[in-house]
This record gives structure tokens, C-alpha cells and sequence, in this order.
């Protein structure tokens, strides 16, 4: 009796779900999503841990283990063997110091400027503020290698840099290693700190500081005791952004570090996979995603939870700007030569160096399309300029056709997150998929994707090894962009709410017609912004395709790599270019999309 | 026909809360039934689960002899297929369509044909008084107007059942009475059986056949407005329903105000009903200030504040430490701070038990 009873009820059950499911089938999309999120998000990592503490084949003899069997081999090789120093130590104190000294100096930098631009009656102070976004969108490494332009010296092949052509032979210690990198991430990174920064001081509310005016404080007493409270978590958030952003970078370390072995963390990390030390290689990169991990994990759930407390709820505009009176003009200078060494310059020097045949000559007869449309350049053992060069042209095909799967992949999971979500809000299954979808913005880059080669580097179960295909790469940065897509989603999916759905659901209208006649149609805009905002990550990719670029699918990015390995900086150069032009045009058509502005993805973070 | 049952029904949420707490009503053909009640005590709940946008836990709904849902068999109708026409409480059109695309949305669904749907589009755009609206977007038209475009939209499906999700709150006091009149004028003439869930009690009471006051998920009462006014069941309906609100007197805060009532109703002969009671209720509109009136009780109070409406005056007046709200509509002949007479007949009274629930004299 007990089990027929048991066995009708289970009947009951299944023909309850089979009746809701036809009508609605959400809980089949959720499922999916938790399933294929839960591999793609936790896999990696798990993977990472599995393989820094499983004997590789390679090493069977030498530990003397069998293979996959147990080991802390790599463990003890990294922190305290011989050559740890050289490894880990080293690299970790490089990069720790560079990450203080970039650090004091964004924040120093981002800070003034921020200051000046949004509180003082500096002239062209809106025109400026609009200007400081461009460092923060295209790509870090541009600035390297805009330094390789001008300060390249003769120690290391390929044609010299502007300043030698000049006459000033720049020293090593200048042209290379800890210096470059220092200043190029700091002018990189700067414009995250200004835009933090900015949008604080424009959010105070200007009547907490006239209350205190009211009441008689003095200028310095509302300076220390109200507007720096207010801003101290403007500060933690993008000192700790940028702290994880400087230990993440590959691209600024690798051009301008590597030429005289001068190693970071990730550089070294690198190195390992190049020389397929696999268990080193994960350590090393656990290392890296811990300290990146932990960095923004400090921002979220410290920062964040003292922003609650903070009112931030101004008109905006500041009616009562600083008059700078006599100190007008130094300012201005000041911010013009910030913004001539931050962007004008940099991106400038690229630009003339692709039409140049010796940099930094200025002469008609120096001027050469080669690099663009040359054939058979003799000096490049007979490479053709970027529009016509094969390996060029394919770089470009693979980056279109990768990112554009990418950016579509995004905008889908973002859409299908969001709605599920907003159809599930205030259940577990929701929060499990926000937090899910928001841990790949705490990975940095280069270990999320040596993480992603681990796991995908051989066929596991019924998933087969990716390595060296396309889908590799689509996969790795569809889910390193996936807090984006998501929050993108989810907002606008919130924002819409489930009633407009339900009206049609009322209307009569089956789950097919409801999701592409009233959903998507609604939130055309939300999705096209949800599309394009990848598609410029994805073109300026660097750090996470490093290690999945495999030959064959070179990206533009990673092809700008490849040739400054041969030397041939001025080729890079010109592919670096087209970059940024592709990325501010379609920054661009963003803004005119959505209204707003590229950092709205900032503030929120 | 269009006859709901509403059996046992249950809803939890996330397996612990209990939203609706096993409901029980049953709704006749062309009836105009309110759901009152405060946020959280499950009159949404409900009315999403009639029009199928909710799974109940356990019970039955069923339209005539259609089972919506039914935990007992497995039965399960999904909305689309319910036919049943539900405006929501944000309108919920869709921004990307005409206010005339909105409305033949659904009847594209339906597989109308096209001049049919044209018909009906006019019918009922001139029905509702917004002819002139057909090809705006919704984003262009006042909230008044929206409202009247999610009706339409629902009255063009002609659904066996009109569900109204507190359809009023965002309008503004003199659109609501001007709506509620209207929804009153369309329910005369088209004669749908219709549920009006709000939580604003004088709606209820002046569109409504029927009431049905939910509190805590539970059904507290379901009748006839003025037998919800006048004899409600317990001392929650009478605490809701009425404004300004019913005036309490317990035993343990009032005691010496408590017991001169008590001896009161005793000496009017319902001793045995006044010895039960724990509450004492009494109307504002009862009280008579400064009157001599027969064998009534009458109590000494201080007029502590007096808000005139216009057509009435609501006086606050202080006796033993309990504020009482009387409402007088005659000028009054005196000032906050003076004394008064406050007075009340034996059939003012409202009894309830220690149960909080109303006894019967």
C-alpha cells in the first residue's frame, strides 16, 4: 500500500511539472545555467587546485611518484626549494613594490586631477574629464609600448626608439624594467582612481559641506573632518582595484620587463607555462588569483559595507567652485601636460612611429606607408605591411570572428541570467547564480586563463580538450566578461520586472512569443549595450589569451606580441593603433546607444 | 457563467511562509468582489494564483466546472490558457507598442481575425473614453489613461473573469474616484464577474457585492459591505474597516472607562454578552458630543484636537488616558481644550470576546 500510494503521488508530481514546465519552461533554462556555470566558473579553479597538488607525467621520475598521485612537490618547489627565490620570491617582492608604487602614484595623480577638474573653475575642465576615460579603455599595454617607441635603446634588437634617434641614449634602467613598467601602469591605471574620485566629489552633497559652513567650520576642519570621510572609500575602492589590476597585468611587465629578465609574478607564470611546468604554473597561479581575489574581495565586503553609511545623495553640481585666481594658469598647464603625457603623446608617438622609416626623424624623406601597405618589406625579412600581411589579416579574422561569437554568447547567458533571476529573485537558486556569475571579476585575467587552459587542456569525462581551438578562447572570455553580461542583464531585467511578461502570459500568449515579442523587443537597448560592451573587452584582450592564442589562432592582441618578440615594433605599433580606433569608435556608437557614459559599468563594480 | 471555488487553498513561499493559509470562497457569476486587507496578508497572492501567475502549494480553483488547479488530481490550467483578464497594479503595458498594438496583442494570440480585432479595439477604446489614444505609446499618455489602456486591453479579450490587482493606488485622489465610478459604470454594463484586490477599505466598500478581509493569509470575513461595517466578525475587520477608525476600549488600559461601560450594558439588559467582553468598540459616527440623548451612556471627555473635513468635523477627545474619534457633521460650539459630553446608545456597541471575536446581543 505504502508504495503505491507513494508511486501515484510521484505520478502527481511529474504530471504537475510536465503541465507547468510546457507552459513556462524557466526552470529548464535555470537549470541549465546553474549546471554549465557551476563547470565553467568553479572548474577551472577547482582544476588549478587538482593539478599544483597531482604529480605530472613529466616529473613521475624525478619525485618519484606515480602520476597524479599526491604531491607537494610543486609546492615546496615554488616557496622554499632553491629556486623559489628566482620563481616566486623575487617576483612576489617586484610585484608587491610595484604595486605600492603604482598605487601611491594613480591614486596621488587620479586624485588632483579629480580635484581640479570637478572642484576648481579650471578652464576646459568638462573637455578634460571626458578625455581621462580614454586611458581607462584602451589597452594598458599601449602605454609600454608607446615607452618602447620612444625609449627603446640599443641593447635589444629591432630599430631604436625616438630618444636615440635624438641623440640621447636612454639608460637601461630607463628603457627597461622596473621604472617603465612603474610609470606606464601608473598613467594606465590613473584614470580608474580620477573616475572614482570624480564621481565622489560630484555625488557629495554640497549641502553637508554648506551645513558646515553654516555652523562656522573652518575650510581645512570641512576639508579633513567631512569631505575626506566621504571619499575614503572612493579611495579603498580603486587603490584596491588598482592593486589588483598591477599584480594582474602581463602585457606593461612582458614588453617592457622581459627584454632584460626582469620578472613579475606573472611573467614568471608565464615562463612556467611556456615551459609547460605544469604544477608550477598552478601555483604560482593559485598565488595570483589569491592575492587579486583577496584585494577585491576586501573592496566588496569591507568597502563596500562602509559606503552604506556614507550619503551620497547630492544634486551633483557644484555651484561654489574653488577660485583658483593667480593659480589658473599653472593649473591649466599642469592638466594639459598630464593629459599630453597620459594620452596625446603615447598615442601619438605609436601613430607617427607606423609612418616612420627611422623614429623619432621627422623629415619628408623618412616618411614610408610600408609598415601599412608595404610588400615584401626587405628590413622585415620580407613581410608586408598590416593591410595586407596574411598573418595580419588572419589576426584580425580570428579576433572578429572570436569576439563576435563572444560578445553574442555574453548577451545571451547576461539576458537568460538576468531573467532568471528576476523570475527566481529572492530565492537561493538566485543568489547562487549572482555569485556565481560575479567570481570571475575577482580572478585576475592571466590566472583565469591559465586556469582555463588547465582544465581544458586534456578531455575530461565527456567534455573534450579544447586546447587550440577557437572555443577555448570564446568560452574563457564569454565567462571572465560574464559579471558584466550579468549585471547588465540583471538590471535591466529588474528594472522591466516580471508584470510586462505576465500581461502576455495573461493575453494568452505561449512562452516562445513572450520571451521574443515583449522581452526582448523591450529591452533591445539593454542587449545591444550587453553586446558591443565584449566586444571592445574582447578586442583589447591581452593577459587572458595569452596562454590560449595558440598558433593558428593568433588574436590582433597577441600578434602585437609577436612582433615585438622579432623586433619589429613599429609593425606592432600599427596593429596596436587599429586597436584603439576600433575601440573608441565603438565606445563611441555605445555612448550614442545608451547616453551614458562607459565608466556607468565602473561605479557600480 | 463564471462561477470561481476556491478550496483549501494553501500558498508557502520557500517552503516557510505561509502567504494564504487554507482559503475557502466561492465567487457567483457576475459578482464584484473585494480582497481588503493590509500588505503581506495575501490578497496578491491569491488573485496571482486564480490567474495561474502563482503555483499554490496545495487546494483547488476551479471556474465552473473548469479545475484550474487542483492538488488533489494533478490538474494544472496555465494562464494562457485561463482566459482570465488581469490588470496590473503598474499597468504593465508594453513600452514598445501603440496603446492599439497593446490591446491586440492578445487577440493575436487568440487567432482573431483582423476585423474582428479592429472591432473590438474600437469597441472598447470608446468604452473606456480614450478613442484619441489608439497611437500613442504608453510612455505618452498620463497614468489615468494608462489605466484605462490596461483595462481595455483586458476587456478586449472579453476573459470570464476581470482581475484588478489594486488598480487604483497610483492614481492620484480625484482620478481614483473618478476610475472607481467608471469600473463601477463598466462592471453595471458588462456584468464580468470581477475581483478588486486592494487594501484601501473605502474602495472596497463602495465598488463591492461582496467583501472578503484577509488578514495573515487567513480569510477574516467575506460579506456584504455594510454587513462587514456593521456586524464584523472579529476585532481585526473592525479595526480595518472604517475611517476614522473604530474606537477600542480594553479591560486592562481603560479599566475604569471599561467597567462604566460595562455597568452600562449591564442596566440595558445584555449583561450575559458584556461579561464575555474583553473589547469595546464604538463608531466615531456614533458618538454624540454634547447631546442629551435617553438612556445613553455618557462619559465626561476634554476635546484635544479638531481637524475639519469640509463636510464633517473629526474631533480627538481624551477621557481616562484614551483617546476617542468622534466625527460631527454640524459646526461644533466649542474649542480644543474644553470639556464635552461624549454619548452612546446601547446598539453602538460592539462586543468581543477574549478570542477577539464579535458576540452576538
Amino acid at each position: 500500500m505504502f508504495f503505491h500510494k507513494n508511486d501515484q503521488s510521484l505520478a502527481l508530481w511529474a504530471r504537475h511539472r510536465y503541465n507547468r514546465l510546457r507552459s513556462d519552461p524557466t526552470p529548464i533554462i535555470a537549470l541549465l545555467l546553474v549546471a554549465a556555470l557551476t563547470y565553467l566558473v568553479l572548474g577551472p579553479l577547482i582544476a588549478l587546485v587538482a593539478e599544483g597538488f597531482r604529480t605530472q607525467f613529466r616529473d613521475v621520475a624525478r619525485i618519484g611518484s606515480e602520476q597524479g598521485s599526491l604531491t607537494f612537490y610543486y609546492f615546496q618547489r615554488v616557496f622554499t626549494s632553491r629556486i623559489s627565490r628566482t620563481i616566486f620570491w623575487l617576483p612576489l617582492q617586484r610585484t608587491l613594490m610595484l604595486a605600492v608604487v603604482t598605487l601611491t602614484g594613480s591614486i596621488l595623480l587620479g586624485f588632483v586631477l579629480a580635484w581640479i577638474l570637478v572642484r576648481t573653475d579650471c578652464p576646459g575642465s568638462g573637455y578634460f574629464s571626458k578625455m581621462m576615460i580614454l586611458p581607462y579603455i584602451i589597452p594598458s599595454w599601449t602605454f609600454a609600448l608607446a615607452w618602447i617607441t620612444i625609449f627603446k635603446n640599443r641593447r635589444i634588437a629591432g630599430p631604436m626608439g625616438i630618444a636615440e634617434t635624438l641623440g640621447f641614449s636612454p639608460p637601461d634602467w630607463l628603457a627597461y624594467g622596473f621604472i617603465p613598467i612603474a610609470i606606464t601602469l601608473m598613467f594606465s591605471l590613473f584614470s580608474l582612481s580620477f573616475l572614482l574620485f570624480a564621481s565622489s566629489l560630484q555625488t557629495v552633497d554640497v549641502q553637508l559641506e554648506e551645513s558646515a559652513r553654516m555652523v562656522g567650520t573652518k575650510r581645512h576642519v570641512i576639508m579633513t573632518r567631512i569631505l575626506m570621510p566621504m571619499l575614503l572609500p572612493a579611495l579603498m575602492s580603486s587603490g584596491l582595484l588598482i592593486v589588483s589590476r598591477t599584480i594582474g597585468s602581463f602585457g606593461t611587465p612582458y614588453l617592457l620587463g622581459s627584454p632584460i629578465k626582469y620578472t613579475l609574478l606573472s611573467t614568471t607564470l608565464y615562463g612556467a607555462v611556456q615551459r609547460s611546468e605544469q604544477g608550477i604554473a598552478s601555483i604560482l597561479t593559485l598565488v595570483i588569483v589569491l592575492i587579486g581575489m583577496s584585494a577585491v574581495a576586501v573592496d566588496i565586503f569591507f568597502v563596500k559595507e562602509a559606503r552604506r553609511f556614507v550619503t551620497v545623495s547630492g544634486k551633483g553640481s557644484f555651484q561654489n567652485r574653488q577660485k583658483l585666481g593667480v593659480f589658473k594658469i599653472p593649473v591649466y598647464i599642469f592638466v594639459v601636460v598630464i593629459v599630453l603625457i597620459s594620452i596625446v603623446i603615447p598615442i601619438l608617438a605609436l601613430m607617427i612611429s607606423t609612418v616612420s622609416l627611422r623614429m623619432g626623424v621627422f623629415t619628408p624623406d623618412n616618411f614610408t606607408l610600408d609598415y601599412w601597405i608595404g610588400k615584401s618589406i626587405p628590413r622585415l625579412a620580407g613581410l608586408s605591411g598590416i593591410l595586407r600581411n596574411p598573418d595580419v589579416l588572419m589576426s584580425v579574422y580570428n579576433s572578429v570572428r572570436i569576439v563576435s561569437v563572444v560578445a553574442l554568447l555574453s548577451g545571451c547567458l547576461g539576458t537568460f541570467i538576468g531573467y532568471v533571476s528576476v523570475r527566481y529573485s529572492g530565492t537561493r537558486l538566485a543568489a547562487y547564480l549572482k555569485q556565481l556569475s560575479f567570481l570571475p571579476y575577482i580572478i585576475p585575467a592571466i590566472g583565469f586563463g591559465a586556469a582555463y587552459l588547465t582544465l581544458f587542456a586534456v578531455r575530461r569525462g565527456p567534455v573534450p580538450s579544447l586546447y587550440g581551438t577557437m572555443w577555448l578562447i570564446i568560452l574563457a572570455m564569454s565567462i571572465k566578461y560574464l559579471p558584466f553580461a550579468a549585471r547588465t542583464g540583471t538590471a535591466a531585467m529588474m528594472q522591466l520586472g516580471k508584470e510586462p511578461e505576465e500581461a502576455a502570459m495573461i493575453c494568452g500568449a505561449p512562452w516562445r512569443k513572450r520571451f521574443f515579442k515583449i522581452v526582448v523587443p523591450i529591452l533591445k537597448k539593454t542587449l545591444v549595450t550587453g553586446i558591443i560592451l565584449p566586444f571592445i573587452s574582447g578586442m583589447k584582450e591581452l593577459v587572458l589569451i595569452i596562454f590560449l592564442a595558440t598558433p593558428g589562432l593568433e588574436m590582433m592582441t597577441t600578434q602585437v606580441l609577436r612582433y615585438i618578440d622579432y623586433g619589429y615594433t613599429q609593425m606592432a605599433n600599427a596593429v596596436t593603433v587599429v586597436i584603439v580606433f576600433v575601440i573608441l569608435i565603438l565606445t563611441l556608437l555605445l555612448q550614442k546607444i545608451t547616453g551614458s557614459g562607459i565608466t556607468s559599468g565602473l561605479k557600480g563594480s | 457563467m463564471a462561477e470561481i471555488k476556491i478550496k483549501n487553498l494553501v500558498k508557502k513561499f520557500h517552503g516557510s511562509v505561509t502567504a494564504v493559509d487554507s482559503l475557502s470562497l466561492t465567487i457567483e457569476d457576475g459578482e464584484f468582489v473585494s480582497f481588503l486587507g493590509p500588505s503581506g496578508c495575501g490578497k496578491t497572492t491569491t488573485l496571482r494564483m486564480l490567474a495561474g501567475l502563482e503555483e499554490p502549494t496545495s487546494g483547488e480553483i476551479s471556474l465552473d466546472d473548469n479545475v484550474f488547479y487542483s492538488s488533489a488530481t494533478g490538474d494544472y490550467v496555465p494562464t494562457e490558457k485561463r482566459n482570465m483578464g488581469l490588470v496590473f497594479q503598474s499597468y504593465a503595458l508594453w513600452p514598445h507598442m501603440t496603446v492599439r498594438d497593446n490591446i491586440r496583442f492578445g487577440l493575436v494570440q487568440q487567432n482573431i481575425p483582423k476585423k474582428e480585432q479592429n472591432e473590438r479595439i474600437d469597441n472598447v477604446l470608446k468604452l473606456l473614453q480614450i478613442e484619441n489614444l489608439g497611437k500613442r505609446y504608453s510612455f505618452q499618455i498620463s497614468g489615468g489613461q494608462q489605466q484605462r489602456v490596461a483595462l481595455a486591453r483586458m476587456l478586449a479579450l472579453r476573459p470570464n473573469v476581470l482581475l484588478l490587482d489594486e488598480p487604483l493606488s497610483n492614481l492620484d485622489a480625484q482620478l481614483r474616484i473618478e476610475m472607481r465610478s467608471e469600473l463601477k459604470r463598466l462592471h453595471k454594463k458588462l456584468g464580468n464577474t470581477t475581483i478588486f484586490v486592494t487594501h484601501d477599505q473605502l474602495e472596497a466598500m463602495t465598488l463591492s457585492t461582496r467583501i472578503a478581509v484577509m488578514s495573515q493569509g487567513q480569510l477574516q470575513q467575506y460579506g456584504s459591505p455594510l454587513e462587514i461595517y456593521r456586524k464584523p466578525a472579529n476585532l481585526f475587520v473592525a479595526r480595518f474597516v472604517g475611517s476614522p477608525p473604530i474606537n477600542i476600549i480594553t479591560k486592562d488600559i481603560s479599566s475604569s472607562l471599561f467597567n462604566s461601560a460595562l455597568e452600562y450594558l449591564e442596566n440595558s439588559g445584555v449583561g450575559e454578552a458584556a461579561g464575555k467582553a474583553v473589547y469595546i468598540g464604538l463608531r466615531p459616527e456614533k458618538a454624540r458630543i454634547n447631546e442629551s440623548v435617553n438612556s445613553s451612556w455618557m462619559i465626561e471627555a476634554t476635546v484635544a484636537a479638531m481637524l475639519p473635513t469640509g463636510p464633517e468635523w473629526i474631533l480627538q477627545t481624551e477621557a481616562d488616558n484614551t483617546f476617542f474619534f468622534s466625527s460631527i457633521n454640524r459646526d461644533p460650539d466649542f474649542e480644543a481644550g474644553d470639556k464635552c459630553s461624549v454619548a452612546f446608545q446601547r446598539e453602538d456597541f460592539l462586543l468581543f470576546d477574549s478570542n477577539e471575536q464579535r458576540i452576538d446581543f
